[in-house]
């Protein structure tokens, strides 16, 4: 059909005629390199001695990008110093040409997308990157794609596709999934739509996945994918930015925009993935990341961008066995092992007995005798006195780690902070120059980690006599409902083994959606959900809780056989409470029987007025609050219902307590108008009627507000 | 060749024991000509041969000789079917009529004749008909040797029931490509608005399809073991809905597996995995090494196994709809196919006007100027001048009088249309009369039993 072949040509010459556009947002939008990155944009920070953008340029470059604008936030003014700086911005020999563009109040990626918008720098479909991509790919295929669902002649044209997701197959565990952060894209696979889009979470975890079975009726063939990496590699219409304009609450490419128009019903538009199997692609998001790219470098799956293509024009590197790349004057002494997967940057010292494997060495760095270096990122002019011992860790320009100092896997210390000697850094511990500001940038929520271990060890840890630096806490991210162990979980060198599941996840929260969870909705064959440790350490914990209610018991007993007074007996408690980390609910539950159970049955009014008379001060110790109140008469009423001969000391402890303000009307109000007291079984319903009475008689107390009662 | 006869010895260990489900499931998707008054499901007539010897030469071409045939007894359905097994079926198929209690599950059934088995079965429909060569699935079965292997075909564009929201027996079927497993089946319902995956699923088996455009044939083999699954657990009472999603769960969910304590039932016979077991040198690399302290991602490698075996491109449809069961006697019955068109002792007047997409049977007659297009009509029917079928199925001694037309209908045994009746998309009962000069459409005319 001439006509159409003749509209598809004419489309490629305006096509042709655009520059292709990209734009690199440069900020992470968040604190993962903290503090490396108080100091340092992300984008700058050295990966194999090369700054994070350069790679991204690189790429962008080889995809035959004309025009690219880096939108930078933070340190925006040391961002465009580099570029200035830089190959791209010689005119002559640079097919790229990069524009800085300092958004000084951007926030998030919606921020950056709506500053674009506003611009109006955008003049045809673009390809939007962050600036810590690290990748080998070339985008023909997917601009082709792209381009092609926009003609008419395609094979499966849609005028309201927007963006082309590029992807990277790789494995459910990959290395380069940013962990804790993986998401799951169900595609469809004979035109690549993307149909869903679930961002995975580790706290809380993502147990299930739910797909809308409207997606059914466009298609009838959808692959749910875990396998994929996403290096935030898209290719987006120019109607990407104004939809974040438009929706001034979006503020992440994914789980909002995404999801947003994946889930939207009135926007219509499409999202369609191009799933590469053949290149390297994946990007620096946190510390964990830094270092799986970091080790792809060196072994050479990033090729052609290895450290011996030298990305700057100063550096020579030159690649030897094992994976070996050395820079131009590296001095190693006779006796130094330098095993495989190395890289080491020019004017570097090594010294005797010295050994380094799987490690990234800066330029100009100084390192002692005996030295044991091991996956550790030394940045620039770093020095290492004799005896140290690094492992699994980030060393940041001109920082002095003095002798015989140990680093343990996991430490970020930044730039110029001075550590030792003779000193041990336990894991995962960041080192500033500057003291950690109180509310920084991205992190004005200041509580966002009470339950952070970290922070009790802030001060505890010793940098040695001329240390020089401050300790960095992890704060999490400014998202207010994110856990800050997901946050963990994704950084350098962490073991998972480490993380305290156990404590947090045997509470309940999750276990208890779990038993939930059991029966599956096609089936009721006891099915089961997946589990790992929680399940345990729930067990664990329950023996905990049993283990500490029977010493309870024993020490209340004692107090009554010993007739202790009940200051004694509530020190006792409080300390066996304290060692067991014991709750206070767990303590009324046996402190309310165990007082009931004092009273002399054959003579049961007076009995319980005695025992009352002494012990109710005791359960007045350990109930703080009206909820507390009502948990008292809670166990009462179950306790008196469970034991028959008890039922009549209901209502007179019930009347005890209340005189000895122990529990307040309010307390009993609530509790005598909940539904639990009221579907607690036929014995213990029946003694909430016999309160009715005295409800009555304190509500009309109250009516009256009369003075005290006189019973 | 006889019910009544005593199994004969066999010369060799059969590989596979098949069981045929007679009379399950469909409910009352077939209503009404699998009433009492017509025949049981395994008996309806496709290109005028009944529903169950299609299932029975498919087992015939797949070399097995050993059938156990398992119907509910539920009205004279055992009585009919042991008559046409004892003098009707021609194959050489030895299949023994097991009549079990009428609510029994399909997986009941097979605890009630668990001792009859004796090797890895084979559990299919009676209401199966396929193109596939069985040696294709059953090598993909020994190749992989799993727990279970289930075949899924593509709904071909032919079947009118292509799955969809108007089907009410659309599923969703979950395959692991790489590993051609079989990750999740589940029926499809109008009433829910989201499937749910479970994550364990989707960390153990990263690249799931999910299809709608498949279809489970109901054909599974299961490995002898199974049958002590089945013995042990009385809560698994049906095949598809308790045994199968069972097995499909515990590819995965390692919780699953030891409360079922399925390992101690499945007993591994593959020589290749005991000689692998035994090697010193052979070290398969196995992803779960590399993450075993990783708590967040379940990677759980099961001993057990559901594979599916898809099959596209030919014909595979199960006769538990009207509309499939019509779709199955038109293709039964299709233009090309080698069949004997009009029976010898038919006597038709105008054969012209017989189509050659159509089947007559025995001893049927057909007046002047009596068409008939992609039509199958039984045997012994009286069918007067001037009479229009097409799309239809005619049963056995059904008596059509002048000048009826009918098109998309399903008349049953018995049944009488008389003079000058006109209808489309019908389903009439056995022995129902329908009056003359009757107009219907898409209506299903049955008569209460006290006036026929």
């Amino acid at each position: 059909m001439p006509p159409k072949s003749k509209l598809k040509q004419s489309h490629n010459e305006t096509e042709a005629e655009q520059p292709l556009q990209a734009v690199v947002l440069a900020d992470s939008y968040n604190s993962r390199f903290m503090p490396l990155t108080y100091e340092k944009p992300r984008c700058l920070l050295p990966v194999c001695n090369v700054p994070l953008i350069e790679y991204t340029l690189e790429f962008l470059a080889i995809s035959g990008v004309q025009e690219v604008f880096v939108i930078a936030t933070m340190h925006a003014e040391q961002i465009k110093a580099h570029i200035d700086s830089s190959k791209w911005s010689r005119k002559n020999d640079s097919t790229l040409q990069v524009e800085v563009i300092h958004a000084s109040e951007c926030l998030s990626v919606g921020d950056a997308l709506r500053e674009l918008d506003a611009r109006q720098l955008i003049s045809t479909d673009f390809i939007l990157v962050g600036g810590d991509v690290v990748s080998n790919m070339t985008l023909d295929k997917a601009l082709e794609e792209h381009r092609s669902r926009k003609r008419n002649d395609g094979k499966h044209t849609d005028k309201n596709a927007i963006m082309t997701m590029v992807l990277r197959e790789g494995s459910s565990h990959h290395p380069s999934r940013a962990r804790g952060e993986e998401s799951i894209f169900v595609i469809d696979p004979t035109t690549s739509e993307c149909v869903h889009f679930e961002p995975l979470e580790t706290f809380p975890r993502t147990k299930r996945v739910d797909l809308n079975t409207e997606i059914f009726e466009r298609h009838t063939e959808i692959e749910c994918r875990n396998d994929l990496i996403d290096p935030l590699i898209d290719i987006c219409s120019m109607e990407v930015p104004a939809l974040f304009t438009e929706n001034f609450d979006w503020q992440s490419l994914r789980s909002d925009f995404v999801r947003g128009v994946l889930t939207s019903d009135i926007l219509g538009k499409t999202i369609y993935t191009h799933i590469s199997n053949e290149s390297y692609a994946a990007r620096i998001q946190n510390s964990q990341q830094y270092d799986s790219v970091s080790n792809d470098i060196l072994k050479r799956w990033t090729f052609p961008i290895v450290p011996e293509t030298n990305l700057q024009e100063t550096d020579l590197y030159e690649y030897s066995r094992g994976n070996i790349y050395k820079g131009s004057r590296v001095i190693l002494s006779k006796s130094c092992i330098v095993e495989d997967n190395v890289q080491i940057g020019s004017g570097t010292v090594v010294g005797e007995n010295t050994r380094i494997i799987n490690s990234v060495i800066g330029k100009n760095c100084k390192i002692g005798n005996d030295v044991n270096i091991e996956g550790a990122y030394l940045w620039d002019n770093v020095v290492i006195g004799d005896g140290t011992n690094v492992k699994r860790s980030i060393i940041a320009n001109d920082a002095i780690i003095l002798d015989d100092t140990i680093l343990s896997e996991g430490c970020i210390v930044s730039f110029n902070v001075t550590l030792g000697p003779n000193i041990k850094l336990p894991r995962y511990t960041r080192v500033g120059s500057q003291p950690q500001p109180k509310d920084d940038f991205f992190d004005d929520d200041e509580n966002s980690d009470d339950d952070d271990q970290d922070d009790s060890a802030r001060p505890d840890i010793n940098l040695g006599e001329q240390g020089a630096g401050y300790i960095w806490i992890d704060k999490g991210d400014n998202d207010e409902d994110s856990d800050p162990r997901n946050m963990k979980i994704a950084s350098l060198a962490f073991d998972l083994q480490d993380l305290n599941v156990g404590k947090d996840h045997g509470d309940g929260s999750d276990s208890a959606s779990e038993i939930g969870d059991i029966s599956d909705s096609d089936s009721d064959m006891g099915s089961t959900s997946e589990m790992w440790h929680p399940e345990q350490s729930q067990i664990l914990a329950a023996r905990k809780v049993e283990e500490f209610k029977r010493e309870l018991e024993q020490s209340i007993s004692r107090a009554f056989a010993e007739d202790h007074t009940v200051e004694l007996a509530a020190l006792e408690i409080t300390g066996l409470r304290m060692s067991a980390n014991g709750s206070y609910d767990d303590v009324r539950e046996v402190v309310v029987p165990a007082i009931l159970n004092q009273v002399d049955m054959s003579k049961p009014l007076p009995s319980i007025k005695a025992v009352m008379q002494k012990w109710a001060s005791l359960i007045e110790k350990v109930t703080h609050g009206k909820d507390d109140q009502v948990h008292v008469l809670y166990i009462l009423q179950m306790y008196c219902a469970d034991h028959e001969q008890m039922q009549k000391l209901f209502i007179p402890s019930i009347r005890l307590l209340y005189e000895d303000d122990v529990v307040e009307e309010d307390a009993i109000f609530k509790w005598y108008n909940s539904d639990r007291s009221k579907q607690l079984g036929s014995p213990a319903t029946s003694l909430r009627e016999k309160a009715t009475a005295m409800i009555k008689w304190l509500e009309e107390a109250e009516e009256e507000d009369s003075d005290d009662d006189d019973e | 060749m006889g019910l009544l006869e005593k199994p004969k010895q066999q010369q060799k260990q059969q590989e596979f024991q098949a069981i045929i489900l007679a009379g399950y499931g469909s409910s009352n998707r077939l209503y009404p000509i699998i009433e009492e008054d017509n025949l049981p499901k395994a008996l309806l007539p496709v290109a005028n041969k009944p529903l169950i010897s299609y299932t029975l030469d498919w087992l015939e071409k797949a070399g097995i000789t050993d059938a156990i045939v398992l119907t509910q007894t539920m009205a004279n359905a055992q009585q009919k079917i042991a008559a046409y097994l004892a003098r009707g079926y021609q194959g050489g198929v030895h299949c023994n009529l097991i009549g079990v209690d009428e609510d029994f599950g399909t997986a009941d059934a097979i605890r009630s004749i668990a001792d009859r088995i004796t090797t890895d079965f084979i559990v299919l429909p009676c209401d199966l008909h396929t193109e596939l060569v069985p040696r294709d699935f059953l090598d993909h079965h020994r190749i992989s040797n799993p727990t279970m292997s289930a075949l899924i075909y593509e709904a071909t564009k032919g079947e009118k029931g292509f799955p969809g929201k108007e089907d009410d027996t659309a599923q969703y079927i979950g395959i692991d490509a790489a590993e051609s497993r079989l990750i999740h089946l589940a029926d499809y319902d109008s009433s829910e608005d989201e499937v749910s995956l479970r994550m364990s699923m989707l960390w153990r088996f990263p690249r799931v399809k999910l299809h709608m455009n498949l279809q489970d044939a109901h054909l599974y083999i299961f490995k002898h073991w199974v049958l002590d699954v089945i013995k042990a657990k009385e809560k698994i009472s049906s095949i598809r809905q308790d045994l199968v999603p069972l097995i499909i769960k515990c590819q995965y969910q390692r919780k699953l597996v030891e409360v079922e304590e399925m390992d101690k039932y499945a007993k591994s016979d593959d020589l290749l995995d005991t000689a692998l077991s035994l090697s010193t040198v052979y070290d398969e690399f196995d992803e779960t090494l590399l993450n075993q302290h990783d708590p967040f991602k379940t990677y759980f490698k099961s001993n057990i196994k559901a594979h599916a075996f898809v099959y596209r491109g030919g014909y595979c449809g199960r006769a538990n709809t009207i509309p499939k069961y019509n779709d199955m006697n038109r293709l039964a019955s299709k233009q090309g196919l080698s069949i004997k068109r009009i029976a010898d002792t038919a006597e038709v007047t105008q054969k012209p006007l017989i189509g050659n997409d159509s089947v007559v049977g025995e001893y049927t007659k057909v007046a002047e100027k009596s068409s008939v297009k992609r039509s199958v009509i039984g045997a012994h029917c009286i069918i007067g001048k001037n009479v229009k079928i097409a799309n239809s199925i005619i049963m056995d001694h059904v008596v059509i009088e002048d000048s009826v037309k009918l098109d998309g209908c399903i008349v049953c045994n018995n049944a009488k249309i008389l003079e000058g009746s006109s209808l489309t998309k019908c389903e009439i009962a056995g022995g129902y009369i329908v009056e003359r000069k009757t107009e219907e459409n898409g209506q299903k005319l049955v008569g209460f039993r006290e006036a026929i």
